[in-house]
This record gives structure tokens, sequence and C-alpha cells, in this order.
């Protein structure tokens, strides 16, 4: 048994012996039941917030699917994107024109009246489709990513949302086909596309109390965290995550073993632009002030949502998922700290939190914390003796170190 | 008459690539001699157009005219970039993909503190249309004017470079830093002179920019013109780290798109969005540029 390698025996009875043994729950290590427990904390607040606050929760969770979709291809294989936005202009846009300019004009020439059966299930195509047209651009922008590599991709990443803010005014009133209404230009599209649960008549499910609204929208929106969050971790840690930090390390590496990069970083971004799409979608049927115009997906400078999807995911710890949760909140505290004493200073205190945690935490708060929380678990079993950590490697081998690492950087012919 | 209106156009295309030839070459200084890619740029320009428009308004005591708008715009610039080098980026300069997001993050929050500056303790109205004044009385005496100032700056650069002990410690850090530090060149100093120097042309270019084009904004690093990804395309084009690229790139740039807006039905819309076609369509098909990354002068 002990010389089996892994492709010999039953590989599909052991692979489901693995799955079953990872999804024990008294086998998880300490810090995946914390983020376990913090999840089910996360789903028990609507019975603390006031309707209002919990509005302003809710927008946090869109935050933070944003947030994992930009770590998914950035954290992990670091290919940075600089528009992030980009997918979440599609995503949003694209559910809307799709209900709005399609589905229901489409329905309505049938004669066909939408019971609230009808409207979900509109809706569930629009989300669909919003996903899909997300996933289209991020075949857009991944394929370039083949041939670009560092600060270029980033540059186009950039120019991607901006282009396509562009595209919005020239297509204000007409896009043949795809959106027969047009784009509405800087103003967005007016027609809101009808919510899941709502005060008004434009929706699946028509409530009148504005509490059971914000709860309604709160568990909606928690539910497609849930499916972001079983997604974007499930392929994370499945041997494709790991291919991904491989080439975030060393492209070469990854070809040298076989595998190739260009077919996991197409998939990286199409992964991330359909998570993030499909954020941008529910938040449009669910969300808080969910209006599909261009001040709410680009954010009102054309470029600060990709900003603050950076800063999240760079606070709580690139390429983590997790991390991006973490960070949210952080961002979402510091955020209304700051709205409540210097509104006027927005959003100057975010970002110099994303530039400090850069600078000093670069890894981010999460793997620090799992480190730390490492090192208490061993001092509490007496295996240091403090907690802070030494550098306990001896003077002579810091300096053969610091030799070789010189003379890898000379002979390494990497450049710059 | 279309030969009249090539001519015009040719004429008009010059003009507007002495001024992109001004904007990008900071670019150049910095990415040549460090090899940081600085997302920044454009909040250096703005920085430099808001400069000149405080110098020119009545926000302090008296407007004093638009030369020293210019004075105060480049002075601006190069103070934004050495704090910038040594408030920030000398720290993280061994890790580059800290840096790409740090500049990229340090760009905005400058232009939002000039937002938030401009709006609510200079009272401008709309922070999108700052008024600068262009530098001359009319459009065409201005257009000479920024021909004429940026080839010389243009001029002084080389000379610079190439015949000063400075410049040539720039051109030695910028090829090797370890065999420049063997020959006595404190890297360091060397880098700070760059960020200035290229902060100074930023910021000069800066309030240029917001002149010719009527006002500036604080959204104009990425607006049509959009100077930040304009410098990224020049940059590109010329080949990373050669000045003299980056003056063929900002020619090659300004007369492409001169002749789209000219030229191409419905060309107007694409003012701005030419170059970046441009840019993405030669990123894909010949990423190493036009003249290559050889010696960094």
């Amino acid at each position: 048994m002990a010389t089996e390698t892994p492709l010999e025996g039953d590989v599909g009875r052991r692979r489901k012996q693995a799955v079953k043994e990872k999804l024990l729950l008294r086998d998880l290590a300490l810090r995946h039941r914390l983020g376990i427990l913090g999840v089910g904390l996360l789903a028990l607040l609507p019975l603390l917030a006031q309707p209002r606050e919990l509005n302003q929760f809710t927008y946090v969770l869109y935050l933070m699917m944003f947030a994992i979709s930009w770590d998914v291809v950035s954290g992990y294989t670091g290919q940075l994107s600089f528009g992030h936005a980009f997918f979440f202009a599609l995503g949003g846009y694209g559910t809307s024109v799709t209900v709005n300019q399609h589905l229901v004009p489409l329905l309505d020439g049938l004669g066909v009246t939408l019971g609230p059966v009808g409207t979900t299930v509109v809706i569930l195509a629009g989300i669909v489709g919003g996903t899909l047209v997300a996933a289209l651009g991020g075949v857009l922008i991944g394929v370039p990513a083949l041939r670009l590599e560092g600060p270029y991709l980033s540059l186009v990443t950039l120019i991607a949302p901006l282009l396509l803010y562009q595209s919005f005014i020239i297509f204000g009133e007409e896009l043949p086909v795809l959106a027969p209404n047009g784009l509405g230009g800087t103003s967005g599209l007016l027609n809101e596309p009808p919510s899941f649960v709502g005060i008004g008549t434009n929706a699946a499910v028509t409530v009148d109390q504005l509490w059971v609204d914000a709860v309604a929208r709160y568990y909606i929106s928690f539910l497609a965290l849930l499916i972001v969050l079983a997604v974007t971790y499930g392929v994370t840690r499945s041997a494709a995550g790991s291919v991904f930090t491989a080439i975030r390390e060393d492209e070469d590496a990854v070809q040298s073993v076989g595998l190739n990069p260009a077919k996991f970083k197409i998939f990286a971004f199409v992964l991330s632009a359909a998570v993030g799409g499909f954020a941008a979608a529910v938040w449009m049927h669910a969300g808080p002030n969910a209006y599909p115009n261009t001040e709410n997906l680009f954010g009102p400078g054309r470029i600060d949502l990709s900003i603050n999807v950076i800063v999240v995911a760079v606070i709580g710890g690139m390429g983590t998922i997790v991390g991006s949760l973490v960070g949210a909140l952080f961002f979402a505290f510091a955020d209304s700290v700051i709205g409540a004493f210097v509104p006027e200073l927005k959003p100057l205190p975010t970002f110099l939190l994303g530039m400090v945690a850069l600078t000093f935490l670069p890894r981010g708060v999460v793997p620090e914390a799992t480190r730390f929380g490492r090192r208490l678990l061993a001092w509490r079993r007496g295996e240091v003796d403090s907690l802070v950590e030494r550098d306990r490697t001896s003077a002579a081998k810091r300096t053969v170190d610091r030799y070789r690492e010189e003379i890898e950087e000379i002979i390494g012919g990497e450049g710059r | 008459m279309v030969l009249g209106e090539i001519a015009t156009a040719t004429v008009t295309a010059i003009f507007l690539s002495a001024l992109y030839a001004i904007i990008a070459i900071g670019f150049t200084l910095i990415f040549g001699v460090g090899g940081i890619l600085n997302f920044a740029h454009g909040a250096f320009i703005t920085v430099g157009m808001f400069a000149g428009f405080l110098a020119t308004s009545d926000a302090f005591l008296i407007a004093l005219p638009i030369w020293a708008g210019l004075l105060a715009g480049t002075a601006a610039g190069a103070l934004i970039g050495a704090v910038t080098y040594l408030g920030i980026i000398r720290y993280v300069r061994d890790r580059p993909v800290t840096i790409l997001i740090l500049t990229f993050v340090i760009g905005f929050f400058i232009i939002y503190a000039i937002r938030i500056g401009a709006r609510d303790v200079f009272g401008v109205n709309d922070p999108l249309a700052i008024p600068v004044p262009q530098v001359m009385g009319t459009a065409f005496l201005n257009d000479v004017y920024i021909f004429v100032t940026s080839w010389l700056l243009i001029g002084l650069l080389f000379y610079f470079v190439n015949y000063t002990r400075t410049g040539r410690a720039i051109i030695a850090v910028s090829q090797s830093d370890k065999g420049a530090a063997l020959v006595g060149i404190d890297a360091e100093k060397i880098n700070l002179i760059t960020w200035t120097v290229a902060g100074a042309f930023a910021g000069y270019a800066g309030v240029l920019l917001a002149g010719a084009f009527g006002n500036g904004s604080w959204l104009m690093s990425i607006q049509p013109p959009a100077p930040l990804i304009l410098s990224f395309a020049i940059v590109i084009l010329g080949g990373l780290g050669s000045i003299k690229g980056s003056i063929a790139g900002a020619y090659i740039i300004g007369f492409a798109e001169t002749f789209t807006v000219n030229f191409v039905p419905g060309g107007e819309q694409l003012a701005g969005v030419s170059s970046l076609v441009l840019l993405v369509v030669f990123l894909l098909v010949k990423p190493e540029g036009l003249f290559g990354r050889g010696a960094g002068e």
C-alpha cells in the first residue's frame, strides 16, 4: 500500500474518501471553525440591525463578492486587474438590459402577464444573462492577458472600464439588437429592473413594511454571497487553485510540469468575471440602491469601485478569498466611522488605509492573524517561549542567504 | 481643398504631439531609471494643473499671471514627485506587485485630495472644470509656445542626461544599480532626482494641458485625452525607457489621433479613444515597442 502512486488502485473511491474527510466538521482546523462561526454570525445580523443599517450592511456583502472576484484572478494568479468594475458593469447592465429590454417586452408582446413566479423566473434569467455577458468580458480581457504581463496587463484592464464607459455614452440611445432602448449614457438606465422583493409594484413579491423588505434583501444577497463563496472556495482550494498560485510565482515552472498556463489564466479570468458579474446582477435585483447606473457600477469617479475592491482585498489578504470578507468588514467599518465624523474627506481615509496596509502589512490581515494564531497555539502547548517571533537563524546563515540571493539575482537573467 | 485640410491637420497634429511629448517624458524617466511604471503619473499632472490654477486664481490674495502659474505647477509637480518617492516608494522598491498597486492607489488618493481641496477649501464650483488660462493670448500662439518649450525642454533633458555628471549617473543606475554602486554612485539620490525631474515635467505639462484644453479637471488623468493612459501608450509605443522612443511615440499618437478625429466619419466621438485602441493593438502585436529597451538614455 505504501508504494501506491496517486494513479494506482481505486482512484474514485479514494477521491470520495478524501472529500468526506475534508468535510468532517470535527476535524476542521480552528481557523476554519472560526470562519464558519463568522459566516453564521453574518447570517444572524438582521436580528440586531435597524432596517437602514441593514441596508448599508447589505452593500458590504456586495463589496465582499466584488473583492472575492478580484482576488480570484489578481490575488491567486498575480494578474493584477485595475479595472474590475468592467465586469461588474457588464453584469449589472447585462441583467437590466436582458430583463427590461428583451424579456419583458417579449412577454408583453405575447400577452403574458407575469405573476410572482413568472417575474422571479424572468429575474433569474436576467441574472444568468448578466453573468454570461460578464464571463464573455472575462474572455475578452483574458485573451490579451496571455500575451501581456505585469503592468501592461494592468494597464489594459484599467482602460477596459473607461472604454466601456465611453461606449455607454456612444450607445446611449440605441445599441442595435443588443440593447434596443440604449444604455442610457452617463445617467444610467432609468428603468429599474424588477426586484425579487420590494415595496413598490416592480417586484416579484410585494411587501408593505420597510423591515421585511430590508431583511429579505439581506438574505437574498447573503445567499448570493454563499454561492460565490462556495464556488470560489471550491476552485481555489482544488488543484486548479494550486496552479493559479504557481502561475503567480513562476509561469515557466508551471509549463515545465506540462500544464498550460494560458488555459488556467483564461479560466481564472472567466471565473472572476462571472463571479463579479453575478454579484452585480444580483445587486440589481436584490441590493440596496439597485439602480443600474455608472455611479453604482463604476463608482462616482468612474474608477473608485475598482480601487475600493483592490483596497478591500489587500487589507484582508490577497490570494485567500476569506480575506476579502474580513477586508470588506474593515473597509466598511472605516468608511462608516469616517462618514460619521468627516464625511467630506471620503474616500481619502480608506485609500490611506489601503496604502498603509500595502506598505506595512503586505500579506493582509487574515494571513497575519492565522500566523499569529498558530504561534499562540504553539505557545500554549509550550513549543515556543514567546509570542513574538524572533529571527533564530544564525548570523552566518543569514549572510550566506544574502549572498545566495544576490548571486541568483545576478545570474537569474530575468532582467527587471 | 483636401490638401488644405491635410495641411491644417498636420499642423494641429504637430502641436498636439509636442504637448504629448512633455506629458510622457516624466513617465519614461521613472521607468528608465527605477523600472517602475508609475500609475501615479496622471496625478502628478493633475497636481501641476491645480497649482497653476491656485497661482492664477484669486484664491491667495492676488491672481498672478500665467507665467507664475507655470512656475508653480512645475514646482508643485517636482515636490509631489519627490515626496512620493521619499515618503513611500523608497520603502517598497523591491516588491514589484506592491509598487504597482501602491502607485495606482497613491495616484487616485492624490486626485481625490485635489477634488476635495478644490470643492471644499477653494470653493471651485465644478471640480470637473477648473479654470486654467492659456499661456499666450491666442490659441495659435499658445500652440507655438508649447511646441517651442517642448523641444527646448527635450533638448535640455538630453543635454542633462548625456553631458552632465548627474545625468550620466542616471544612465548608469538605469543600466545596472549594482555597477553604479561599485563606482560610487548613490542610487538613492539618483532615484530621488529622477522622481523630482519627472514630477517637474508632469507638473509643467499639467498646466499646459489644462490651458490648451480650456480647463483642468480633477479627473483629467483618465478623461480624454487621459494623460495617464496617453503616457503609457506613448511610452509603450516608443519602447520602454527610451527618451527618443517616447518622443517618436508622442508624435505617432498625436498624428493618429488628429487624423482620426478629422478624417474618419464620426471621428469626434473617437477623440481620446483612438489612442487607446491603438495602444491595445500595439500591446498585442508588438509589446516591446519601436525602439525597445536598450540603453536607458
